[in-house]
């Protein structure tokens, strides 16, 4: 993690006044759609639309990369060796991003980025500094959130990553380990990895930016790719043993740091799907999406106890009872809510009335952020613990995505709520009693 | 009896049943108590209950559809798993039931119950024993009974 986490801020914050090319009324019109282009989206897994306490300002379950109106992209420009790194001009000045790569207690290379007007640069962290456009916290898993809750401890770096995107068609967007802080500088302490031979310096940060490129795109057929590591330069490693081991692994030289659609971003506490704006066409528009799901009701699918008709809901859940579909995740049969099949023990096991089969009774929920659809079919699965509905090429290719969790493992979550997925094969086909009339 | 405070799933049932009834057997809800219904059962082909007319009645109770439907066969029968007071022994109507069955389901598996008798689960033991040891006398037997009992009887049932 960049040693600018435990450096407080404000020493070289009261310098100067940010640069027009990254102060804070760049934002506003950064988030406004600069001359109609949309680079893409990044969206946050585990959110249906928007976070549990609602989307504000740069704290939101999905972030629109828009064109700026003016470029704000960095590149490397110069580096140098100093003995003192926190008296050198290129951190005390403001308005000049750096990254220092400290060696020794007194030696440490700083690497002098200048403007580069052919790109934009977007940062995400957990950071509420002005610094960061996309504010990420710690997501907690569906089945464990509850009305009040705090993250006493994040393993989210405060400035965990930067993106750089072309300013020129084809629009590549390019990812990168740690943000620039509040004085446009990245500080890599002495513990964190880093290299330094010949010409080529380097590092990674304390719990390191991984990404995971689908095979094939990000489509029906798609599958799960390998998670990669990127370093601070926007180099390929392979993972290390754990998370935060202090060695690198083995770069990977045919690999990049480019963004594709469908790239997953993984920053240890929060996972981030990138969505291009090219890629975002095949995925349902809403007013598609709430097509698909009228033509599932217009079969007028009933439950097989109450006999009365249930309507799959556009968002979230039904507010109306007795129309809102359950189903029985070990058969997949859609019910509305009705009280038969309890077990004994008063679990959540329950008995299906259509196949007898006994498994957890659970209300069906729509999977609405769109953007997280591999195709634009209708939502007749659905996720197994959860219950969130999407389409069955959605389902499968989520199910098989093994998304880092903690530091060490992995794991298929929901995208609609991040709880971890029941083992193989994590979703169902439902099975509507419709088309009775 | 009006279908005031009736459930709409019986309501739902019965306009069904009414609408398109199943082949074979007519379910008519009593005019004065829409849960208990007059059935009437033919005796399925190539079974000794051929051309028999049977009555049965069906009540669902108040838990009903968490409970099955109490049914009962008025018109005497001679068939295993049905006693001399018309009790069926049927699992669907038992510990099998569920309440994504039906009144429709119910009498179809009645109806299934005539064409196969099943001796190896009796209810009425005697029968069974017939059964078990002289089919061919029980299936006579059960002739017998059908023309003695479920023919020409389509005025109200005296109960027994």
């Amino acid at each position: 993690m960049p040693k600018s986490k435990d450096r407080p801020s404000d020493d070289i914050d009261s310098h100067q006044p940010a640069s027009p090319q990254h102060g804070p009324g760049d934002r506003a019109s950064s988030a406004s759609n600069y001359q109609g282009i949309k680079y893409g989206e990044l969206v946050v897994l585990g959110y249906n639309g928007h976070l549990p306490q609602g989307n504000k300002g740069r704290r939101r379950s999905k972030y629109v990369l828009y064109k700026r109106p003016q470029a704000n992209g960095v590149k490397p420009f110069r580096k140098h060796i100093v003995k003192n790194p926190h008296s050198s001009k290129a951190i005390q000045d403001s308005s000049q991003h750096s990254v220092t790569y400290t060696l020794s207690r007194n030696q440490a290379v700083i690497v002098e980025y200048k403007q580069d007007p052919d790109t934009d640069m977007f940062q995400i962290g957990r950071s509420s500094e002005d610094p960061i456009d996309f504010v990420v916290m710690d997501t907690i898993p569906g089945h464990m959130r509850t009305d009040s809750d705090t993250i006493s401890q994040s393993t989210i770096s405060r400035f965990a990553c930067r993106i750089l995107v072309d300013r020129n068609p084809p629009y590549t967007a390019r990812i990168f380990a740690a943000g620039f802080d509040s004085g446009k500088n990245i500080f890599l302490g002495e513990k964190a990895v880093k290299w330094y031979k010949g010409e080529e310096i380097d590092g990674l940060t304390t719990n390191g930016v991984f990404i995971m490129q689908p095979q094939g795109g990000f489509n029906a057929s798609s599958k799960t790719g390998v998670w990669r590591e990127i370093s601070v330069g926007g180099a390929v490693y392979a993972l290390r043993e754990s998370r935060s081991t202090p060695h690198k692994s083995n770069q990977v030289l045919d690999e990049d740091n480019i963004l594709h659609d469908g790239t997953l971003i993984d920053l240890c506490g929060a996972t981030l799907l990138w969505r291009s704006a090219l890629g975002l066409i095949t995925s349902p528009s809403e007013h598609e999406f709430e097509h698909l799901i009228e033509e599932l009701n217009a079969g007028r699918p009933q439950c097989p106890v109450g006999l009365m008709t249930l309507v799959l809901p556009k968002k979230g859940t039904l507010g109306i009872n007795d129309k809102q579909p359950f189903v029985y995740l070990k058969c997949g049969h859609v019910h509305g809510q009705h009280q038969w099949g309890q077990t004994k023990g008063g679990g959540d096991e329950r008995t299906c009335p259509l196949c007898l089969s006994v498994g957890p009774f659970v209300k069906l929920k729509m999977g609405c952020e769109l953007s997280l659809y591999v195709d634009n079919e209708h939502p007749t699965h659905c996720f197994s613990p959860c219950g969130h509905m999407a389409s069955e090429h959605t389902c499968r290719y989520w199910a098989q995505v093994p998304v880092p969790h903690g530091c060490q493992g992995f794991h298929a979550i929901c995208p609609f709520c991040a709880t971890p997925l029941d083992a193989d094969p994590g979703y169902m086909k439902l099975i509507f009693q419709d088309h009775t009339d | 009896m009006t279908g005031l405070g009736l459930p709409r799933r019986i309501i739902k049932e019965t306009q069904r049943l009414l609408a398109e009834p199943v082949p074979g057997i007519t379910a008519r809800p009593d005019d004065a108590n829409a849960r208990y219904f007059h059935v009437v059962v033919a005796g399925p082909s190539e079974s000794p209950y051929e051309g028999g007319t049977f009555n049965l009645e069906l009540f669902l109770p108040e838990e009903y559809p968490m409970s099955a439907p109490k049914v009962r066969f008025m018109t005497k029968i001679y068939h295993p798993n049905i006693d001399k007071l018309g009790r069926i022994c049927l699992d669907i109507l038992k510990d099998k039931w569920s309440p994504a069955l039906q009144i429709r389901t119910v009498l179809l598996s009645i109806q299934a119950l005539l064409s196969a008798p099943n001796p190896d689960d009796p209810l009425a033991n005697d029968v069974a024993e017939q059964w078990k040891s002289n089919e061919a006398k029980a299936i006579e037997f059960a002739r017998q009974w059908t023309r003695q009992y479920a023919m020409n009887n389509q005025t109200p049932q005296p109960s027994f």
